[in-house]
């Protein structure tokens, strides 16, 4: 009885040890570590660094103690190679080529460096690109050069066919070599693109004192040689014995064949041998164990491979899991780690068991992650991080140099942290963040992505991005994507109203801001949002057809068709449910009341607006020689969508219609038919612990800038000062006396905006009310759905406006 | 002699309580914290200053007229299929109890429903129920007007048809068993005093099935409740207002992040479940209450 209790008891326990080993966590796969680092740092800019960075650089990377870098002289004639000792703080030169340029400004020879790797003994290795003109090409006449040998030459150039090549010349090239009395310079156009030029690729190695060590021709080309292969270099690196590794691609100019090889070579320059790779490879690595590993995409992942020099083979098995591709370099850390980054952060990776360890988030640190090139360990273990972007405040690059050096936590200054959260980070929130940051000590912006890499479709991001901002309660503002994540997070109250900042505010008031914008963004009379720019979409359409007035109906626009020839298209490439979304954005607001969670399909208006979708084609199918702007000008085409940039672009549609035009929007019952799209959308959560500096943060964005040149990268200031500057630099005389737009077979001289111009552009824009991206992807699937029953003829508009509105309710009321 | 009698007693208990542990570490961790989870956010405002606010949440619910909406689909759909699910499953296994030829094929083809997947039954129905579907085209050349089986009230219909379809054949064969259990010798002791087929059915039989009544009417019920995949494979998120159901509600909210409006939805249902299941107890109780004493 006994034993028989004991051999129970033993076999229970061997069932719970069961159940609880299966309850632990398998192995393999990735293992990234996603929490916050461990490790702190401080952060130094060294003050004396080389004067070539305040200029242009070209390649630029971090080997050991040295920062190897590419610059050119003022014109581009001098090309140098230089060494930079981060620790020592010292440079010198490596390597300089020269261009040779014709007194005409026609470049005749060129000398760069296309690559550079470094040993462990510091020995540089470049790969050096010399080219020069052929000397039959010097001394050829091209006064005698005609149109034909233009269109010629560029059919051979770009393979197009003739009419291609004729419509290239009148669109994007005649306009540099046209004289102002009209006249072209075809001689100066071939010596641009005509010329033939032979070259040498080389590999130069030279050592830690200068001296060359070996130089040693690669491959070499002339125009006389009508090779059926083409090759080039994508990269070089060193192993930790100075081997060599040159990585090369060599196709077929028919298109046949395409290969990829890395040809090896000794510290002597002795070739050991090639290595045939199974396709494009990214990158080069350097493991810990000295050796060197190729990156590539196996798949849809990228997978690092050691390459044994040996054998002369790329090993089968690879490491799988990182975040991204390794392309900014990666630097041996320890025995078996690399220090890698990973999107916004440096972590260490343990090349045997995979394991990561996040050591520096870049933004905590105000080292811009979008802008990082290149990193390394100094031989005193500091980090040194190399970035260089464009700065529109400063209108040119800008280099950093930042070197890290590991303190106590307790050294950390303290901060504030204020957590910004976007979908994507932009590499100009990003700059404006860290100037912040540097300028307000004691508070610290930290913007975090949050975006699923698993997602499929751009909705289930946007809703991964809902859940995990709502679920963060850290949060203290967030970047919109899109108008409809405002709706949906305002509509749950989650949202500061900033007109509590805005008319407080010393510098900024609400008459400095664009009026219809700021009605866009608020919701139930709280400014629930703002964005850092904002564009304009219309239909512009001859004033002979339309009249002179913006805005019209559904019948007024059927009217207008109606009166027209059989075959005629009110829009070139609308679909019908791109034309029932147009409709839903403008009348968003008749439709669907938010504030009450009520909605109004079963309207007339709402049956208007499917019939008028109903007009147009299920799915586009354009010919194949259509031109649109062919068809616009014979009047083939009524309409056209105008998303407004500049004034150029209307004086080419002026040109293509061949009539004045009119903003007449799209079919409305209010408003001038016109959308305003609301770019990079910033609010405030409610749970924001320091809404006055999140507010100090968010105003920069709104402030008058210095920026004499006003171009912004993509919509306009939400300044009214800002768009007033627009419209008053439209106006002023153009470089060169004016220039020459093309589109098809229409050419139009643009010249300064007039008045008139003026005027309109200024009514259609302040008096745009209607807000782009209102309409969610969930309200056109229901909307869409239904109303493919009409569209099919199954079903009357009425029948399916009643069925929409007993639908989208459900949808409203469940977001009361 | 007395302590160690209780001494071991103590033991016992400790070696019963260290085996049992797992078992009740896991049900709290995977049923009672979630479930504690779900009551706290039917308590605060919304995930992010997750701030008290007592029963507005239970109000708001209460009164929105999306979850009105839901709710009285999902008890109506509930109280039709529900005891068809019983009523005809138990009939089915009479039936087969009955000794009726190709017994064995005819269970499993009433089996063979729950091994397919939802989503390949779902296209199946919808070529039936479509607006051009089979079942219209039947409607049409019997000179009838076609129905919008999907777009209309009258989805109920193929709702509950295809709820039945599904679960039918596992409630008969858990009848088929409970059936198997009834006592020979009270049948037959009926039968001697003279009584009939129907009347043995529904004073002997009937007693005994009491238990499986109750069990597969709950099974059912929450089978019912849930019913989501089928009406969401067929109509998508939101369906026209007769299909939609509380997981519609559910499912929707929280893709929208409102998860006070989910978790409060999620306590209505889970209170109006242990109301229904407690009247079932207590009249099952009190209808087997004979059977027991015996």
């Amino acid at each position: 009885m006994r034993k028989k209790e004991i051999l129970k008891k033993g076999i229970s326990l061997a069932l719970v040890a069961a159940m609880g080993a299966s309850l632990c966590a398998c192995g393999g796969g990735k293992s990234s570590d996603s929490s916050e680092p461990k490790h702190f740092y401080s952060v130094e800019y060294p003050k004396n660094l080389p004067a070539a960075f305040s200029n242009d650089l070209g390649n630029v990377k971090i080997f050991g103690d040295n920062l190897i870098y590419q610059s050119y002289n003022e014109d581009y004639t001098v090309c140098s190679v230089y060494q930079y000792n981060i620790v020592e703080q010292t440079e010198k030169m490596l390597w300089e080529g020269t261009s040779e340029q014709l007194e005409d400004g026609t470049t005749i020879k060129n000398s760069s460096v296309s690559y550079f790797a470094v040993d462990d003994d510091n020995s540089i290795y470049l790969y050096v690109y010399q080219s020069n003109v052929t000397e039959e090409c010097l001394n050829r006449d091209y006064s005698a050069t005609t149109y034909d040998d233009v269109i010629e030459r560029i059919m051979e150039m770009w393979g197009e066919t003739e009419d291609a090549a004729i419509q290239e010349w009148n669109n994007w090239i005649s306009g540099e070599y046209t004289a102002e009395d009209g006249t072209v310079d075809y001689a100066k156009f071939m010596k641009d693109y005509g010329l033939e030029w032979e070259s040498t690729e080389r590999l130069l190695k030279v050592d830690e004192n200068g001296n060359t060590v070996y130089e040693k021709v690669v491959r070499e080309t002339n125009p006389n040689e009508e090779g059926q292969w083409t090759i080039n270099c994508n990269g070089i690196y060193c192993d930790g014995n100075g081997n060599l590794y040159v990585m090369m691609n060599k196709w077929s100019n028919d298109g046949t064949s395409d290969e990829y090889y890395v040809d090896v070579y000794d510290s002597e320059g002795n070739s050991l041998g090639k290595i045939e790779l199974a396709g494009y490879v990214s990158n080069f690595i350097r493991m810990p164990n000295g050796n060197v590993a190729i990156g590539d995409y196996s798949g849809d992942h990228y997978v690092l491979r050691e390459i044994d020099v040996n054998t002369m083979t790329v090993s089968e098995e690879g490491i799988e899991g990182f975040d991204g591709s390794l392309e900014s370099g990666a630097a041996a850390y320890g025995e078996d780690e690399l220090l890698i980054r990973e999107n916004g952060s440096l972590s260490i990776c343990n090349m045997k068991t995979h394991e990561r360890e996040k050591l520096l988030n870049f933004m905590d640190y105000n080292i811009p992650a979008s802008s990082v090139n290149s990193f390394g360990i100094l031989s005193d273990g500091r980090i040194a991080v190399f970035s260089g972007s464009y700065s529109n405040t400063q209108m040119k690059n800008v280099y950093d140099l930042a070197i890290l050096t590991e303190i106590d936590e307790s050294e950390m200054p303290k901060t504030e942290r204020i957590n910004v959260a976007c979908m994507w980070l932009d590499s100009n929130v990003e700059s404006m963040a860290i100037e912040f940051n540097k300028k307000h000590e004691g508070y610290h912006i930290s913007i975090t992505e949050y975006n699923d890499p698993d997602a499929e479709t751009y909705d289930d991001m946007l809703r991964s991005f809902t859940t995990a901002v709502a679920a963060d309660k850290s949060i203290d503002m967030v970047i919109f994507n899109d108008y409809s994540q405002v709706v949906n997070f305002a509509s749950k109250g989650l949202m500061t109203d900033l007109y509590q900042f805005l008319d407080n505010d010393t510098e900024l008031t609400r008459d400095d801001l664009m009026p219809n914008v700021l009605t866009a963004c608020e919701m139930d009379g709280k400014l629930v949002c703002l964005p850092t720019s904002f564009s304009i979409q219309t239909v512009v359409g001859k004033a002979s057809d339309v009249g002179t007035t913006p805005g019209w109906t559904f019948d007024e626009m059927k009217a207008l068709l109606d009166s027209k020839p059989q075959g005629t298209q009110l829009f070139y490439g609308m679909t019908r449910s791109q034309a029932l979304q147009l409709c839903l954005n403008l009348g968003y607001k008749s439709y669907i009341d938010s504030a009450t969670a009520t909605c109004h399909f079963d309207t007339p208006e709402f049956v208007a607006a499917l019939e008028f979708a109903n007009m147009f084609p299920e799915e586009f199918e354009g010919q194949e020689d259509e031109d649109s702007s062919v068809l616009m000008n014979e009047g083939k085409v009524l309409l056209s969508e105008f998303y407004l940039n500049d004034f150029a672009e209307i004086q080419m549609y002026e040109a293509v219609f061949n009539d004045k035009l009119t903003y007449i929007g799209y079919p409305t019952t209010e408003g001038n038919g016109a959308m305003i799209s609301l770019n990079n959308i910033y609010g405030i959560t409610k749970n924001c612990k320091h809404p006055d500096i999140a507010w100090e943060f968010l105003r920069q964005f709104y402030l008058p800038t210095d920026n004499e040149n006003d171009e912004y990268s993509y919509g306009f200031s939400v300044r009214k000062d800002g768009f007033e500057k627009f419209c008053e630099n439209a106006q002023k005389p153009l470089e060169d006396g004016g220039w020459t737009w093309g589109w098809g077979n229409f050419e139009v001289e643009i010249h300064p905006a007039t008045d008139e111009e003026i005027a309109a552009i200024k009514d259609l824009v302040y008096n745009a009310t209607a807000v782009n991206g209102a309409v969610t992807n969930e309200i056109m699937n229901i909307i869409n759905e239904e109303a493919a029953y009409y569209f099919s003829g199954e079903q009357s508009a009425e029948a399916v406006a009643d069925k929409i509105q007993s639908r989208m309710q459900i949808y409203l009321s469940e977001t009361k | 002699m007395k302590q160690s009698v209780s001494k071991r007693k103590k033991r016992k208990k400790s070696v019963s309580g260290f085996f049992l542990a797992p078992s009740v570490v896991g049900v709290l961790v995977f049923f009672v914290l979630p479930f504690l989870v779900v009551i706290y956010f039917s308590f605060v405002d919304n995930p992010i200053s997750k701030s008290f606010v007592g029963l507005e949440n239970y109000i708001n619910v209460i009164t929105n007229s999306a979850f009105r909406t839901a709710f009285g689909n999902t008890m109506l759909f509930s109280a039709i299929a529900v005891p068809l699910a019983v009523i005809l499953a138990m009939l089915l296994a009479l039936m087969l109890d009955a000794g009726i030829p190709m017994y064995s094929q005819l269970r499993s083809s009433f089996l063979t429903p729950l091994m397919v997947p939802t989503a390949s039954i779902v296209l199946i129905w919808q070529v039936l129920f479509d607006n051009k579907g089979v079942v219209n085209s039947w409607i049409l050349k019997a000179g009838g007007d076609p129905v919008e089986w999907l777009k209309s009230s009258a989805g109920l219909f193929v709702i509950i048809l295809l709820f039945l379809w599904k679960n039918l054949g596992y409630n008969m064969v858990l009848f088929l068993a409970a059936l198997g259990n009834v006592p020979t010798d009270s049948v037959e002791a009926a039968e001697l005093d003279g009584a009939g087929k129907i009347q043995i059915f529904f004073h002997v039989k009937l007693r005994y099935l009491s238990p499986m009544i109750a069990f597969t009417t709950i099974l059912s019920m929450i089978n019912s409740f849930k019913v989501f995949r089928e009406v969401y494979l067929l109509t998508g998120d939101y369906p026209v207002g007769a299909l939609y159901t509380l997981q519609h509600y559910m499912n929707n909210t929280f893709a929208s992040a409102d998860y006070q409006k989910l978790s409060t939805a999620a306590i209505y249902m889970s209170f109006v479940m242990i109301v229904i299941m407690a009247i079932m107890f207590a009249v099952e109780h009190w209808y087997g209450k004979d059977l027991e004493e015996e």
